[in-house]
């Protein structure tokens, strides 16, 4: 099991922004895992094509075919707007 | 505390004083910038700010910022605090504080940090509207100034 989070505007699209995932017996990539959540949330999945989003995989910037194991964090981070 | 996340204000004079205490020699510049929250927009219907982040990686981005710094200029270790959670107009969001033997160092290095800040550092703003229809909240978007000014720092 994954811990996955949705930040920013991204939260808003997800039932929880923060949340538990399966990963099932069969590796699984970044994009993969959030396609999974993406595909009964289209929102979430409209979101991709509009945004460039990042990933971060125990809060390191990884790119979208870093592979996700067990206990593993993954973070989609929307473009930042602190400052 | 060189890198501080927090919704506590701060102030100023006593990050000024950390920052003249910490230059290993005697300081010949010190460079501060402080961010503030800006107006709305003439908004009306929105009456605060409030910032997510992404506690830890936050932290981390922002204290390799300032080690790319020291790398590039001579200078002391930055310190950066960022406000979190709620804040109105005119509120103190971030402040960066730098040391050096030499201003040209102290500046550009103030500079780079913020500009790098805003571009890579995991915050999130949105606005918070109070509206006859209800309560809502609109995150913010990535200026491409903002972008603009990042990249100009790549090597």
């Amino acid at each position: 099991m994954a811990t996955i989070i949705f930040f920013g505007s991204l939260g808003d699209k997800v039932e929880q922004a923060e949340q538990d995932f399966q990963l099932g017996t069969s590796t699984k990539t970044a994009q993969e895992v959030f396609d999974a959540i993406g595909t009964d949330n289209p929102l979430l999945a409209e979101a991709k094509g509009n945004t460039p989003i990042k990933v971060a995989l125990n809060q390191k910037l990884v790119s979208w075919d870093a592979v996700v194991s067990d206990g593993d964090e993954l973070a989609f981070l929307p473009p930042v707007t602190g400052g | 505390m060189p890198v501080l996340v927090t919704e506590t204000d701060f102030d100023i004079s006593q990050e000024y004083e950390r920052s003249r205490a910490r230059a290993l020699s005697t300081p010949g510049a010190i460079v501060q910038f402080v961010g503030l929250v800006r107006d709305f927009n003439q908004d009306k219907n929105v009456h605060a700010l409030e910032l997510q982040h992404y506690a830890g990686m936050t932290e981390s981005v922002i204290e390799d910022i300032c080690q790319e710094a020291q790398q590039r200029w001579e200078v002391a270790e930055p310190t950066v605090i960022h406000r979190i959670g709620k804040l109105q107009p005119k509120d103190q969001i971030v402040l960066v504080s730098v040391a050096s033997d030499h201003r040209a160092d102290a500046f550009a290095a103030c500079e780079f940090i913020m500009d790098q800040l805003k571009t890579k550092a995991t915050f999130w703003k949105k606005e918070m509207r109070a509206e006859d229809a209800g309560d809502s909240e609109t995150w913010l978007e990535m200026k491409e100034s903002d972008r603009n000014r990042a990249a100009r720092w790549m090597k």
